[in-house]
């Protein structure tokens, strides 16, 4: 289910084709609170239980920059027994952490270059 | 001849002009806050004036606007200088028309400021999903600035959420010590939430649409948007 | 170990760390239950007083036909405190966290943990 948008609707827009370009299940930008700043979905899933759910890895990814002195991490990715993988991209817009996160259901299916694009696109247009 | 008494009871161009009219010589001294002027009338013409390292005809000008303090007055004071040479009626006039001219000035200045902000609110509006209204309150529960796209009663919304803040604000300090920042009230219908402009003398109120917003747009809107807004704050 | 008192140790044991204050006070401030790790911070002074603001809350949301109130989050700079009604709103429950604590999940679970709460306590 898309979100209903009047504001930031270019972080929607982008999203959305974020998700058709990667056919991924869902696309979500998280904050550092695990709250959703935006987000496409193809069907009518618990986002807000998925954005608090990933925004966790961002204190195992505090914990890992702390103890192993390992500089900003970058991405994390989760795979499942059949394949599926959650992928999350850590970046910084201004001074505001986030999270962009997808499902990609193939396991031979690439990724990174339509995040990384999403990542340019969300960059170039935040307006704030 | 002596004489006291309160600016509250008479204004300063009263003062003047009655001794004028009466052509008197008298030395009036007025005192607001730490500040003192003194005014020498010789026969029915002020001459001298001074307020701190200020003289003559501005003045006059200063204290005209003075709705606050004391005077006294001691008669048959002769002036050490000349320093004002327009007659009194003509110090009195320009005195009015200055007064007026500040008025208008404030009175702009405030509803700039508070027009200003409510186009900033309006710009926020749109990049807030679900938006409905935004309010920026001050403490006394009067709204200062509105912008809504619902039917809402803005008013009744200030007074409440004024309450409900200072009681946080209590709650927060008294129990755990700290600082409230903002709150975020959920129904099952709306978000609401109440953010501190810098200062803590007014604070910034959205209230969205639960279906079609989502907390972390809502929270990060309202957090950039707040620096505007304050910058905005009519002085 | 009450069902209820249960119910709050796997709270905590789900927040973690985080975790400062979990309580369930009555309308009349009154805690039947609660847990926690900081003993600088008096527990029951802190949910009544939260308990009150809720009431408060309560009233507020029905003047301004806002709807059912559901959750309160409170943002200090010390501590973060969640309000969350229960059942048909004659317990609240309050749970202060630190900081660091990723909010969403945190108000996620007391939506999961509060039926069960509201069902565990003594009436």
């Amino acid at each position: 289910m898309e979100n209903t948008h009047q504001g930031l609707a270019s972080l929607v827009d982008i999203l959305k084709k974020m998700r058709q370009e990667g056919n991924f299940n869902f696309c979500v930008l998280i904050d550092k609170d695990g709250f959703q700043v935006a987000s496409s979905a193809n069907s009518t899933q618990d986002l807000d239980r998925k954005a608090a759910t990933i925004a966790l890895i961002q204190r195992t990814i505090d914990q890992v920059q702390r103890h192993m002195q390992m500089t900003s991490p970058q991405e994390v990715v989760i795979f499942d027994s059949s394949g599926e993988r959650l992928v999350c991209r850590l970046f910084q817009i201004q001074q505001y952490p986030m999270i962009l996160a997808c499902i990609v259901p193939d396991r031979n299916q690439s990724y990174r270059k339509i995040m990384n694009k999403a990542i340019r696109e969300i960059h170039q247009n935040w307006k704030l | 001849m002596s004489l006291q008494g309160s600016l509250k009871d008479i204004a300063v161009a009263d003062l003047i002009q009655h001794h004028c009219v009466d052509k008197k010589t008298v030395w009036v001294q007025i005192q607001r806050a730490d500040k003192r002027a003194e005014v020498f009338i010789s026969e029915g013409n002020v001459v001298h004036a001074v307020l701190d390292q200020l003289q003559g005809e501005e003045v006059i000008y200063e204290i005209l606007g003075w709705d606050e303090g004391t005077f006294y007055i001691e008669g048959d004071v002769l002036p050490p200088l000349i320093t004002v040479h327009r007659n009194w009626t003509a110090l009195l006039l320009e005195g009015a028309r200055r007064l007026d001219e500040q008025k208008l000035l404030s009175t702009y200045e405030e509803k700039s400021g508070m027009a200003k902000m409510d186009e900033i609110l309006k710009q926020m509006a749109q990049e807030i999903d679900g938006f409905e209204a935004a309010e920026v309150i001050g403490m006394d529960g009067l709204s200062i600035a509105q912008y809504s796209r619902a039917k809402v009663n803005l008013e009744l919304i200030a007074a409440q959420l004024t309450l409900l803040i200072k009681l946080l604000d209590t709650a927060v300090n008294k129990s755990t010590g700290g600082i409230l920042e903002d709150n975020l009230l959920t129904t099952q219908s709306h978000y609401v939430m109440m953010r501190y402009l810098p200062g803590k003398q007014h604070y910034l109120a959205v209230i969205a649409d639960h279906r079609n917003a989502n907390l972390g747009n809502l929270r990060l809107v309202t957090g950039v948007y707040l620096e505007r807004l304050s910058a905005s704050i009519p002085k | 170990m009450t069902k209820l008192e249960e119910l709050l140790q796997n709270v905590r044991d789900e927040i973690g760390a985080d975790l400062v204050e979990s309580d369930i006070v009555g309308l009349d401030g009154f805690s039947v239950a609660g847990l926690s790790t900081d003993p600088n911070l008096n527990r029951e002074a802190v949910s009544a007083r939260f308990a009150l603001a809720m009431k408060l809350a309560l009233t507020v949301s029905e003047k301004l036909n806002l709807g059912e109130l559901q959750d309160n989050l409170v943002t200090a700079d010390n501590y973060i405190t969640l309000c969350r009604s229960l059942g048909d709103g004659s317990y609240f429950w309050i749970l202060t966290v630190k900081k660091e604590a990723t909010l969403g999940m945190v108000r996620l679970t007391m939506n999961d943990y509060a039926p069960r709460l509201w069902e565990a306590i003594p009436r």
